[in-house]
């Protein structure tokens, strides 16, 4: 017993002081020359600007993309890796190399391939006569497609693998009965499958949302916010108050709505598992 | 059917590292062909061994292999001292939370799975208000307290499994026999529960050493910069795509020795998917 609280009490220290801390710089009008209290006005003032709305647009945006995108790979992954064929287990471990690697280095890998001037992309696809001359690949309309596919990249094999574990317990039985009674390869599918890996899915869903709200790293690497404001998220735009514009309280007014965000959905997502059953 | 899929899953998993492995055999020059050249046509180690500090760099990279030489050494000590701190704190922890049962045990735990979600950025910016006041930015051990106090969740979370799946007759006897609960974690649960702590030690070492948010908002620029900071210093307006390469290269070998030791594990992990709150409890 002696021992548990001091860890705990550490960890609630560390985690939530500087979140609390926060609070209070976010009512004040924090910078370098000083921190006069100015209660909501940060609020008040960010619901206003039209900066943190199209910030939270894009927010919005990048997570549709990025869960649109994230959960049928991990599905399709997850149900590949679940077929027997010879050398599962190498593949295994390859298709977990890009979840081993840090989310900024993923980012960094793919800025490299998509350079427009000699990435590998488009090496390849002007030597197959796809493309007849070098393209850049992260414009103002593409660039949040771009980062989206980076990202899931890095993050499908996760998802991949806690569907993996769930779709595994279906025993080899009942698809062998359903085909003997007739069933189609789409009703399989929908009826035994679907409904097996029903919870996982909604878990992946919820964790991959509460992680793209998140996300900061590979924007970070590929494309820094722009080009212009394309893929300036919430998180990006913190940053930027922060660090840039040195604007201590609004940036932490900022990263207080980012907070309130996603710990609603973490709050969705502890409900759903307090009440499985 | 499957061949072809299994075949562009490899693709699509593996071949961003063949290129980025492929760039840094290769000589600046040699990257930037028109078509790519897809085995490096005069292959060399020289990008290696230039941030090792064997060859003198050229005039062009102008203190980029120094810095992630900064980097390498700063990733693995920030790296190993947290991921040792905290497993030494959430074995604890977790072995008290698999074995005994107190009233507030469940609220406990969804309060430190909590404080795990939370976008860094949202906590990365108070602690560096928080931290300039104490003179902890750009330092070591700034880092190596935010980093344990982001480790503890996950890894209690995963050593309460690895500990609840061990049996418990071992520790029984060795009450009976008059060791005292502490003695009993040290000699009896420490030793059973070897891999699975080991296997937990080195994902927190890989959790750090891939950490960017906090290493670049805290400690960006200074002495203490890790690596995955370093490289982001690699992009100024002339990028040397090779030396980029082979930084990265090195990034990524501790998440391939990663991937290899989880693969073995995968049962343990596999637990996760179906694991609810209730099972813990």
């Amino acid at each position: 017993m002696v021992i548990i609280i001091p860890i705990i009490l550490l960890e609630v220290a560390l985690t939530g002081y500087p979140i609390l801390s926060s609070l209070y710089t976010s009512l004040t009008n924090a910078t370098p020359l000083g921190a006069p209290f100015t209660g909501l006005e940060n609020y008040i003032r960010a619901f206003q600007d039209p900066a943190i709305t199209q910030s939270i647009t894009v927010s919005i945006l990048f997570v549709f993309v990025t869960v649109s995108l994230c959960i049928p790979a991990s599905l399709a992954l997850a149900l590949l890796l679940n077929e027997s064929f010879r050398g599962r287990r190498i593949v295994r471990s390859l298709v977990l190399l890009p979840w081993a690697t840090s989310e900024f280095a993923s980012g960094v890998i793919w800025s490299i391939m998509l350079n427009s001037s000699y990435g590998v992309f488009n090496g390849l696809l002007y030597s197959l006569n796809i493309i007849n001359k070098y393209q850049a690949w992260i414009t103002q309309d593409t660039a949040l497609l771009v980062v989206s596919i980076a990202y899931i990249w890095h993050l499908a094999p996760f998802g991949a693998f806690l569907m993996l574990a769930a779709l595994e317990n279906i025993p080899r039985e009942v698809y062998q009965q359903a085909k003997v009674d007739g069933a189609s390869a789409f009703r399989r599918f929908r009826h035994i499958t679907l409904a097996h890996i029903r919870y996982v899915l909604l878990i992946v869903l919820i964790l991959v949302t509460m992680q793209s709200f998140s996300s900061f790293d590979v924007i970070y690497a590929l494309t820094t916010g722009g080009p212009g404001r394309a893929t300036t998220v919430l998180t990006w735009e913190a940053y930027v108050t922060q660090y840039n514009q040195m604007r201590y309280g609004y940036a932490a007014a900022i990263s207080y709505i980012l907070l309130v965000i996603v710990l609603a959905i973490a709050v969705i997502y502890f409900v759903i598992l307090t009440r499985r059953k | 059917m499957i061949g072809i899929s299994v075949i562009l899953v490899l693709l699509w998993s593996a071949f961003p590292f063949y290129w980025t492995v492929n760039i840094s055999l290769m000589q600046e020059k040699d990257v930037a062909a028109i078509p790519p050249n897809w085995i490096p046509p005069k292959a060399t180690l020289d990008n290696y061994a230039v941030i090792f500090g064997l060859i003198k760099p050229s005039t062009l990279m102008s203190g980029q292999p120094e810095l992630i030489r900064k980097g390498l050494i700063n990733s693995f000590i920030i790296g190993s001292v947290a991921s040792l701190v905290a497993l030494v704190l959430s074995s604890l922890a977790a072995y008290i939370f698999s074995r005994y049962t107190f009233r507030f045990k469940g609220n406990c735990l969804m309060l430190l799975l909590m404080t795990r979600m939370l976008p860094a950025v949202s906590i990365a910016v108070p602690y560096y208000v928080i931290f300039s006041t104490y003179n902890l930015v750009g330092t070591h051990l700034g880092l190596i307290i935010t980093y344990i106090a982001a480790l503890i969740p996950i890894n209690v979370w995963f050593l309460i499994g690895i500990f609840s799946s061990l049996p418990i007759d071992i520790e029984r006897a060795a009450r009976v026999d008059g060791c005292g609960r502490l003695r009993t974690f040290f000699q009896i649960v420490v030793r059973t529960g070897a891999s699975g702590i080991v296997a937990t030690g080195l994902l927190a070492f890989s959790t750090c050493w891939n950490e960017f948010a906090f290493a670049q908002l805290l400690n960006a620029g200074s002495a203490a910069q890790t690596l995955q900071s370093s490289i982001s210093g690699l992009f100024t307006h002339f990028v040397l795509y090779a030396i980029c390469g082979t930084a990265v290269t090195l990034s990524a070998i501790p998440s391939v020795a990663l991937a290899i030791i989880l693969g073995k594990y995968i049962t343990q992990i596999r637990g996760l998917g179906s694991m609810t709150i209730r099972d813990v409890l």
